[in-house]
């Protein structure tokens, strides 16, 4: 039996095939398939969540609009990733145009579901957010190269193919990105782990 | 005779051929560099943290919209 992401690719060709053939459902379970990691992606790379909802949506359409110009032989996935990182560039170039900080709307308030949650969930989810924090305030090259590798979990090779750089340039670029990680996070991570061990002892006691 | 045993150290080590007692199980033969174990410490706090970024869930509009918008302008064409 072929590995799982042999088997991911050869379903993704098939639908592919399927939409060039004009069936839009066909589409629509390739959005199933790759709508979450580049809603991700998005979010990672601009910081906002409802920006990078439209910039998957864009990026979905974009491709479809292209279809007939994918090479079979190359990763759909890679593909997307690739769309949706050029309209990420696109999108900050524009916010910076209009004069506002990257940061400014980097971190988004915490749900209201905060309130409810226990006070393990509040820590990881503060935790969560300091990491966005801390990713967003990364020079774009690196946050791009941090990402890829360490969010979206991609092979050096694969990156390397997504933004057209070789892959020992993208292997330096993660390495700095994870220096400047460690030094932004560690105090953060410090303190997280240590509230972290004092709550879990308190439930135990 | 081996190199390692004609090089008078033996399977002891440097310590016992100094004329020292060889280094005691689970004794470390190098002290530690507090600074290259801290830098690996948070090294690893930042590898763990990595896998606390809580990922988002896509809308449940996302796909409507995207089958919507492309079926317009399949209809236009």
């Amino acid at each position: 039996m072929p590995p799982a992401s042999d088997r991911a690719i050869s379903r993704d060709t098939t639908l592919i095939r399927k939409c060039l053939d004009g069936e839009l459902d066909a589409y629509g379970e390739l959005v199933d398939r790759h709508g979450a990691r580049l809603v991700n992606l998005a979010y990672m790379m601009v910081g906002n969540r409802h920006d990078a909802e439209d910039i998957a949506q864009d990026a979905f359409i974009r491709a479809y609009k292209g279809l007939d110009r994918f090479q079979m032989r190359a990763k759909f996935s890679s593909w997307l990733y690739q769309i949706t990182l050029n309209l990420c560039k696109d999108h900050l170039k524009a916010r910076s145009r209009r004069a506002r900080k990257v940061g400014e709307s980097y971190l988004e308030t915490l749900d209201d579901g905060r309130r409810d949650a226990t006070p393990r969930a509040i820590l990881e989810s503060e935790l969560s957010e300091k990491m966005r924090e801390a990713i967003g305030s990364l020079p774009y090259l690196y946050r791009e190269a941090f990402v890829l590798r360490h969010l979206q979990g991609l092979e050096y090779d694969e990156i390397a193919s997504i933004t057209g750089m070789p892959a020992d340039t993208v292997r330096v670029r993660t390495h700095r990105a994870r220096e400047l990680m460690r030094r932004r996070l560690a105090p953060v991570v410090d303190t997280y782990w240590r509230e972290k061990a004092m709550k879990e002892k308190g439930r135990g006691d | 005779m081996s190199e390692r045993r004609k090089s008078g150290f033996g399977k002891d080590g440097p310590r016992k051929a100094a004329g020292g007692e060889p280094p005691g199980k689970g004794e470390l033969k190098r002290p530690p560099d507090p600074e290259a174990q801290a830098r690996l410490k948070a090294f690893r706090a930042v590898a763990k943290t990595t896998s606390a970024v809580q990922p988002v869930e896509p809308s449940v509009d996302l796909k409507r919209k995207i089958l919507r918008e492309l079926r317009h302008w399949r209809d236009k064409r």
